[in-house]
């Protein structure tokens, strides 16, 4: 009887100097990464290859759930009132992260007080392409033809405030152009009326149209950022283009909620910047016309997600984008 | 011919005992997730994508396509059995699917749906196999002026759905419209009649809708009869068609069919309308409309046979043009991004071996299927044996978690439970929810197409009437419509609907 005692009380008190080793421990479940939108787009292509990378890598379970609705604003309030322990994470990007706090006034998470921002995993430019049928061959004369006509052109988006609509109105508001927006429920429902000619531009993340651009059923113009893409090696960048004030990309990255213990955002950092490192990863993404751009720091995330933010707040504004909530 | 060549050269892919064996496992946990009401096809494929990493490309996407079409054949068993579609395509079918079942005739209805789902498979097989490219591009010139003109003809059809009186069925397509528009508005990115509910900002889920209106307010109706509910099911007379019925339902399943394969195509209508289309196609030709509604076999063959057809040409614009029409082709996308594939114009060339695989194989899964199912309609007309008070908490207790894996959330339980009670004072005033359905689907694409065609046209409605597909639309709309209210009108007191 004495021994069990004896053990037991030994037991408690390594048990004690254990906790103190907590983050060792980590990780002891499964983690989850939250997607808020629908399977089988790119932020969740980029959480799955991401997710089974560091599963390898850690050797511990890291799964994907989708949790779309409210323009990914469910998931992400998800994520926010989380417990802080590492074992719930949010991938989210340009539009959870910047965007939403900018067309929102009454938004239920504030990204940088709610989240403690992990790394960034990759950026995409934004290509213009246009309807065949358009007399434009190049982004002057696309700027020249709406300075001609203005309001006459129709560009698709995928909603109001969405990514694609910021970065059309951001074009126009830098040439000094008007065109209509139209706005649809989802980007590929916008790229089926600019097949069939109900519209005639499209502001549009490079893998969409990309098939369409190839088969020669799509005109792309130009593309924003500093290097051409690969598989459209004919376009132009927007500064080639003449254009080099214009420039728009969307990033996506991964965060964790605030207050979560910061040697787990330092694993997690770490391992997540592994996982872009891999050749086959960034292969993989490049072949959907996303490029890992890993932040040096949490740190460094959280700072370049400040500065997008008020960039996008700007623009809001003065284009008066005003959906809400 | 070149078509057979690359015909024979799909089956070499889809007949690979790897690929035959997972397009078995995708069609049966297909069948299994379209028996449970609410857990719908989107949701399983999105929980299997794991799994599908180290397989190679083809066998993946087959495995993923089985689950799909394997769900629009479950879903049928649970609408004709118990009065609950177990998928949004199979609400149509339980109109009178449920009243055949209630008749003993649940084997003929089920045996019927297997069969006619088969031929439509078929069929729409063929056409991707043959017309994919010019398909897709037909679906192109359907802009939002003609896509209005569409709707407004499938709100028409509404009123030939409905048994009852013409102002209720018209009352409950109104309050349809009014349902869908809960949710966020696309053209101006407001919140409507969300009473600030997050969880209504994307709009109330059609399933909810559904599962409420048939399933739930079936349950509490049959509870309310009480003893006589035991007697549910008159005499199972056979488990097969007669030769009667045969003859009635195949030219609905040729009909079903092809509307089914049109109406597949167009990128956001596609498989859901169908039925509902289909339904009225056959209730507006029929010799003997009123017969509708109490078991009538076409009402459940044509029906069937269309929701299938649209579920396998919904394929094409995905295969042909890399468009998805409706999530479940989005996912696909996002599958074949995985394995480092781009859909598009470009997979027919530079990856046949894909293309024509995946056809074949919906086929043989089609096949599958219809070898699966036929023989399991004994023991599932078994389950009409059972006792009420056992199956009736069954399917509250399947209802519930099924609907709960829709968006992990209590509030869509409670939302159904709601409509459950909504759908019982339907009952009581004879209001009939068919009509109900359709325009909580209609409504808001309509709404947007309208809204979209005069964005378009800078306010000038003669858009309508200017574009071909519209106009034509627009004038079988108003022809039908006639046709259904002149009766009304001139013998004023009778009542063409019921008989």
């Amino acid at each position: 009887m004495n021994r069990n005692r004896v053990s037991v009380v030994i037991s408690v008190v390594l048990i004690a100097f254990a906790a103190g080793a907590f983050a060792q421990d980590y990780p002891s479940q499964p983690i989850r990464i939250i997607v808020p939108y629908t399977a089988g787009g790119s932020s969740d292509f980029v959480a799955r290859t991401v997710g089974a990378k560091m599963q390898e890598s850690m050797n511990h379970a890291v799964v994907v759930e989708n949790r779309p609705g409210g323009n990914a604003i469910i998931g992400t309030e998800l994520v926010a009132k989380a417990k802080p322990d590492g074992y719930t994470l949010l991938l989210g990007g340009s539009s959870v992260m910047a965007a939403n706090p900018a067309l929102y006034p009454n938004l239920s998470y504030d990204p940088l007080r709610d989240f403690v921002p992990l790394t960034n995993a990759v950026v995409s430019p934004i290509v213009v392409v246009v309807h065949p049928s358009l007399p434009v061959t190049s982004i002057k004369e696309l700027v020249a033809y709406a300075k001609a006509n203005p309001g006459k052109l129709n560009y698709g988006s995928a909603g109001v405030g969405n990514t694609l609509h910021l970065a059309a109105e951001m074009f126009c508001l830098t040439t000094g152009t008007t065109m209509t927006h139209v706005p649809y429920k989802g980007a590929s429902q916008a790229l089926t009326d600019l097949l069939g000619g109900s519209i005639q531009v499209m502001f549009d993340l490079p893998q969409t149209p990309l098939s369409n651009i190839q088969a020669g059923k799509l005109r792309a113009l130009a593309v924003t950022g500093d290097t051409r893409i690969d598989v459209m090696p004919n376009v132009p960048t927007m500064a080639e283009a003449g254009l080099p004030e214009y420039n728009f990309g969307t990033w996506i990255g991964l965060a964790a909620p605030a207050r979560t213990p910061p040697a787990i955002v330092a694993r997690l950092h770490q391992e997540m910047v592994k996982a872009l490192a891999q050749p086959d990863v960034k292969a993989a993404f490049a072949k959907q016309v996303m490029y890992v751009k890993a932040s040096d720091s949490p740190e460094a995330y959280s700072a370049f997600i400040k500065s997008e933010t008020e960039r996008l707040k700007n623009l809001v504004q003065k284009a008066n984008i005003k959906p809400e909530q | 011919m070149d078509l057979l060549n690359h015909l024979l050269l799909g089956f070499g892919v889809a007949l690979t005992p790897i690929n035959a064996a997972y397009c078995f496992a995708g069609a049966m946990v297909g069948t299994l997730v379209g028996v449970l009401p609410g857990l719908g096809p989107l949701a399983t494929m999105a929980m299997l994508l794991p799994i599908t990493f180290n397989m190679p490309p083809v066998t993946a996407l087959i495995l993923l396509a089985g689950i799909y079409y394997g769900a629009q054949y479950g879903g049928s068993t649970t609408a004709i059995l118990v009065n609950l579609p177990g998928e949004s395509s199979s609400v149509v079918t339980c109109i009178d699917g449920y009243q055949m079942a209630r008749q003993g005739r649940a084997g003929a209805a089920l045996a019927i749906a297997a069969l006619g789902s088969f031929f439509a498979g078929t069929v729409a097989t063929m056409l991707i196999a043959g017309f994919a490219p010019p398909l897709a591009d037909l679906a192109l010139q359907f802009g939002p002026s003609a896509y209005f003109s569409l709707m407004v003809l499938g709100l028409v059809s509404a009123i030939v759905l409905a048994s009852g009186s013409l102002a209720k069925a018209i009352a409950m397509v109104l309050l349809g419209i009014l349902l869908g528009l809960v949710g966020t508005d696309v053209n101006s990115g407001l919140p409507r009649f969300t009473f600030g509910i997050p969880e209504l900002a994307d709009g109330i889920g059609f399933v909810i809708v559904a599962m409420g209106v048939f399933g739930f307010t079936e349950v509490i109706v049959n509870l309310e009869l009480k003893g006589t509910r035991e007697l549910f099911t008159k005499k199972v007379t056979g488990l097969w068609l007669t030769r009667d019925e045969f003859k009635a339902a195949a030219p609905a399943v040729l009909r079903g069919t092809v509307l089914g394969s049109l109406l597949g195509i167009l990128p956001g209508g596609g498989a859901l309308l169908s039925s509902f289309a289909a339904y009225s196609l056959e209730k507006k030709i029929s010799r003997h409309p009123s017969k509708f509604g109490k078991g009538a076999i076409e009402g459940v063959a044509a029906p069937e046979s269309a929701n299938n057809a649209g579920a396998q040409t919904s394929f094409i614009p995905l295969l042909t043009l890399g468009i998805p029409s409706n999530p479940v082709m989005a996912l696909m996308i996002g599958a074949m991004m995985i394995h480092n594939i781009q859909p598009g114009p470009q997979i027919v060339i530079n990856q046949p071996e894909l293309f024509w695989g995946m056809i074949a194989s919906m086929w043989v899964g089609n096949l599958m299927l219809v070898v699966l199912n036929l023989p399991l309609i004994g023991m599932w007309v078994r389950l009409l044996s059972v006792p009420y008070r056992v199956l009736f908490p069954s399917i509250l207790l399947f209802c519930g978690i099924g609907i709960y894996t829709l968006s992990y959330s209590t509030f869509d339980i409670r939302l159904a439970v709601l409509f459950g009670l909504l759908g019982y004072v339907f009952v009581k005033l004879g209001c009939e929810a068919a009509p109900l359905m359709l325009g909580f689907i209609l409504g808001p694409m309509m709404e947007e197409t309208l809204r979209r065609a005069l964005l378009l046209s800078r306010g000038d409605p003669s858009v309508f009437v200017t574009n071909p597909i519209s106009l034509c639309m627009l004038t079988t709309a108003a022809i039908l419509l006639g046709v259904v209210i002149l009766p009304t009108v001139r013998k004023k007191r009778e009542d063409v609907f019921v008989e």
